[in-house]
This record gives structure tokens, sequence and C-alpha cells, in this order.
């Protein structure tokens, strides 16, 4: 049986390449290979293209999986990087608030007790700025600073109330308070759900409206209750010089908050590519199966139509010399 | 015995593709002769013609299959570049709605501090309730980012149920086109067993001639 015929039958392209001059295009192939070779020659020529096809499939199969794998890979650490970003702005990351003041206070006595200033000049700047980078110093930064909020309100407008009493507008004084603990208490245990807030609110607007109308209806005071009530304000002062604290701090959280969602975010974005990457993968290695399999049904059925004209070759050979 | 169209040349510039299907019609610019299929499929022989035309069906089908699940992959992308993008509004919607409720804080906080300073118990309680009440409204432009946040969530999940389904279909398109390929191969095993069977029948009758 002829087999592959090699370069020999196979002349220059039949087809111009892209862009050739249309003078040189030969758009049929030349008949004396053909007829000297004998058809044979064509369909092993055919055999041979269908391999090397084969062959650049495979290659480029193998380089399109090459390469997605890299990017798999990138999109990998990228994932990994996007929820350590996501783990580093967790509330409970880094150094607490009473934490870093301990480390800042063990740094700068370390570096006295050795008389390095410069040291401890350097070692109170790396602290404060790790401190401020830290979610949990601003996580109990904003809870410590809303806890004295809370309590300098509370004692404040309890002692503005006991003050109150000696002006005369004691009653309304103390349901103002009431109303306020109340809103704040609300607030708090959240105990009507997710009203609670607002249930608070109002309770809290309330009991400001209420200390507004007992002031307006106090008469004299003596002087006890005027120091009493100077105390009152001055406590409620501090009050809200640590709500003024813990408004900075809650917006400070919110940035991390929302660092957390974005490198979530992010991660999520590299798990989707990087799934969609594996999946073609998986679809370029069944692409390359089946091409095989088809070039290799291809090339048998290439085999029989050789074998087959081989026969009847030789059998007509056979009856002309058998009549001969 | 109608195999192959030798008119084509021996060349390579047989048309078969990367992919493993070869080309159909006239559609290159090169080439002025019609494809060995589509040869194959006027060529006057049933055998071969049924051949080429099971092979030609299995060829458009592969391609119906990968155009949709290209068009399947696509729709999953987009959804999720669509859920990527509602986390990332979440995260600002989280930043703003931070923002608002520590300026009412703080605001409030400023008027407690401000209290101090007026001699008048009225101005006093006027700013504190002020501070109160800017608080009270800044809470409530909160409420409308943290439910801006909700509907953020309910759209990236949205999106990902629209990506998992986009991606089943594009699996089992996946699958049509394995079944398109078997078609193939099932017209290219007919066809062998034909020509052998037709070669087998020519040589016993020339051996009789």
């Amino acid at each position: 049986m002829t087999f592959v015929a090699p370069a020999r039958a196979a002349p220059a392209a039949a087809v111009a390449p892209a862009g050739a001059p249309a003078g040189n295009v030969t758009l049929v192939p030349e008949g004396a290979p053909l007829t000297s070779g004998g058809i044979d020659d064509a369909l092993g020529v055919l055999y041979m293209a269908m391999a090397q096809q084969r062959d650049i499939t495979v290659a480029d199969g193998q380089a399109r999986v090459k390469s997605a794998e890299r990017e798999q890979q990138k999109e990998l650490a990228d994932q990994q990087a996007a929820l350590a970003r996501a783990q580093a702005n967790e509330a409970s990351q880094g150094r607490g608030f009473f934490s870093s003041i301990g480390h800042l206070f063990s740094d700068v006595a370390r570096d006295a007790a050795h008389g390095d200033l410069s040291k401890a000049a350097n070692d109170i700047a790396s602290d404060v700025h790790e401190a401020l980078n830290s979610p949990a110093f601003w996580s109990d930064l904003e809870k410590g600073a809303l806890f004295v909020a809370k309590v300098a309100a509370v004692v404040g407008s309890a002692v503005i109330t006991a003050a109150s009493f000696g002006a005369g507008a004691g009653t309304i004084a103390l349901a103002a308070l009431a109303l306020s603990v109340s809103g704040e208490v609300v607030s708090d245990t959240r105990c009507f759900g997710s009203a609670s807030q607002y249930i608070g609110l109002g309770l809290e607007l309330a009991g400001a409206a209420g200390g507004f109308v007992a002031g307006a209806t106090a008469t004299v005071m003596t002087v006890a209750a005027r120091t009493t009530l100077d105390i009152g304000v001055g406590i409620s002062a501090v009050g809200g010089g640590a709500e003024v604290v813990a408004g900075g701090a809650h917006v400070v959280n919110a940035g991390f908050a929302a660092n957390v969602e974005n490198a979530t975010a992010d991660a999520q974005e590299a798990v989707n590519r990087g799934a969609e990457l594996e999946r073609t993968i998986d679809w370029v290695i069944d692409d390359v199966k089946a091409s095989d399999k088809m070039y290799q049904e291809q090339a048998q059925t290439l085999e029989g139509a050789i074998q087959a004209h081989d026969h009847s070759t030789a059998a007509a050979a056979a009856s002309i010399s058998v009549k001969g | 015995m109608p195999t192959i169209d030798a008119t084509r040349g021996p060349d390579g510039t047989v048309a078969v593709t990367p992919d493993g299907t070869t080309s159909t019609g006239y559609s290159d610019a090169g080439t002025a002769l019609p494809d060995p299929l589509t040869t194959l499929a006027l060529s006057g022989d049933p055998g071969a013609e049924l051949a080429a035309l099971a092979v030609q069906s299995g060829e458009a089908e592969d391609a119906v299959a990968q155009e949709a699940r290209d068009t399947e992959v696509a729709i999953e992308v987009r959804e999720d570049a669509r859920q990527v993008d509602a986390m990332h509004k979440k995260a600002g919607d989280i930043r703003t709605a931070g923002i608002w409720e520590g300026v009412g804080m703080a605001v409030e906080g400023v008027a407690g501090v401000l209290a101090v300073i007026p001699a008048s118990n009225r101005v006093a309680d006027a700013v504190k309730l002020g501070g109160k009440a800017a608080n009270g409204g800044a809470i409530i432009a909160s409420t409308f980012y943290k439910a801006t946040e909700a509907d953020d969530d309910a759209l990236a999940d949205a999106a990902k149920s629209a990506s998992d389904l986009a991606k089943g279909a594009a699996d089992d398109l996946g699958d049509a086109r394995k079944s398109a390929g078997d078609l193939i191969s099932a017209a290219l095993d007919f066809y062998r067993e034909y020509t052998s069977a037709q070669a087998a029948a020519n040589t016993a009758a020339l051996h009789r001639a």
C-alpha cells in the first residue's frame, strides 16, 4: 500500500496567503504531481496534512491551557490578597485602645530608660501611626467614647434635675430625665427590635424638649442650685465631647467596614474569574480531546480509502493481465 | 470511489480547521473550488452523500451550540460583574451611612459642649435640643443608605443567581457540542464501513469480470 508521500507531491500553496499579490495566486494545484504521483500520493499528503493539523491543534490547546493556568494563578494571588485586606480591616484586627496606649507607654519608658530620645520619638510616631490604622483601636475608642457620653448625659441630666428642684421646675425636669434615660436604654437594649433606634431617638428628643421646658419654667434659683446646675452642665459638656469623639470614630469605623466590603468584592471578582478560567481550561481540554478523536477517525477513514483504492487498482491490474 | 477532492491540491490546503471540523462552502477568499464535504455531498454516491450531510449537520449543530455557549458565558461574565459592582456599591453606602451617623453624633456632641457657654439655661437647652434634632436628621439620612445597602445585597444575590443559571446553560451546551461531535463520528464510521463494503464489491466484480 502506498502510504504517506512526502513533500514531493506537495507543490507550493495552491491558496495564496492573505495579502499576496493577485498575480501570483494559483487557484488550482499543478496537474503534474497528481498525475505523475497518482491519487495515492494525494491521499498520502492529505493524511500527512491531517497529522500536522492534529499536532497544531494539540499545541494550540496546550498553549491556551498554559496561558489560562498562568492567569488563574494570578487570580488566586489576587483573591488571597483581597481576603488578607478584608481580614486586616475587620474590627477585631490590630491593637485595641488600651493595648495601643500601653504599647506606646512601654516603648517610651524603655527608650527613656536607655536615654535614647530619638528612638523614643520614632517609637511614638510609629505607635501612633499603628494605632490610627488599627480597626480595633477605633472600635474600642468608639465604644468607650459612647459609654462615657451616655453616662455623662445621664449623670449630667440627673444633676441638672436635682438643681431644678430648687427652681420649682423639678417635676418637668424629672420627667425629662426619665425620657432621656428611657431613650438611651431603648437604643442600647434594642428591646423594640428594628424600631428601637427610632423609639429611642424619639424619647431622647422628648427628654431634651422636656428639659428645655423645665429650664424655661424655672424660677429664681438659689446659689447652691445654681452651682449644682453648673456642675450638671459641665458633666453634660464632657458627655458632648465624648460624643464628638465617638462620632469621629464612627466615621473611621464605617470606613474600615467599607474597606472590608470592597475587599470582599475584589475577592469575589477573583473567585468568579478563577472559576471562569478553570472552566475554560476544562473546555479547551475537552475540545482538544474531541478534535483528536475526530482526527483519528478521519485518518482511519482515509486509510480505508487508500486501502480500498489499492485493492481496486490491484484487482483491475490482475483482471487486465488475466484477460490479456 | 468518491473519497477525496483531489483538485484541492495535496499541499495542506484541505479545509481542515484547527478545531477539527471542515470548512463549508466557498467562503475562503483564496479557495475557488468547493470543499471536500460539498463535493462529497454532490458526488451522486448515496452513501457518500448521506455521510456528508450527516457531517454537515453535526458541524452546524456544533456551531450553533458553540455560539449559544459563548452567549451564555457572556451573560455569566456580565452578571458576575454586576454582582461585584453591587458589592462595591454597598461598600460605598456603608461608608456614607457611617459618615451621616458619625456627623450626627458629632453635631449633637458639639451642641452639648456649646450648651455650657450661654448664661441663659433656655438658650443652652435650645442648643442641646438643636443638637438632638440634628442627630435625628442624620440618623434618618443614614437610614436611606442602609436601605440602599439592602437593595445592593438583593441585587448582588439576583446577579449571582442569573450567573449560576447562565453557567448551567453553558455547561449543558457543552454537552450539546459533544452530541454534535458524536454525530460526526457516527457519520465517519458509517462512511468508513460503506467504502470498505463498496471496495469489496468492486473487487469481487472485477474478479468476476
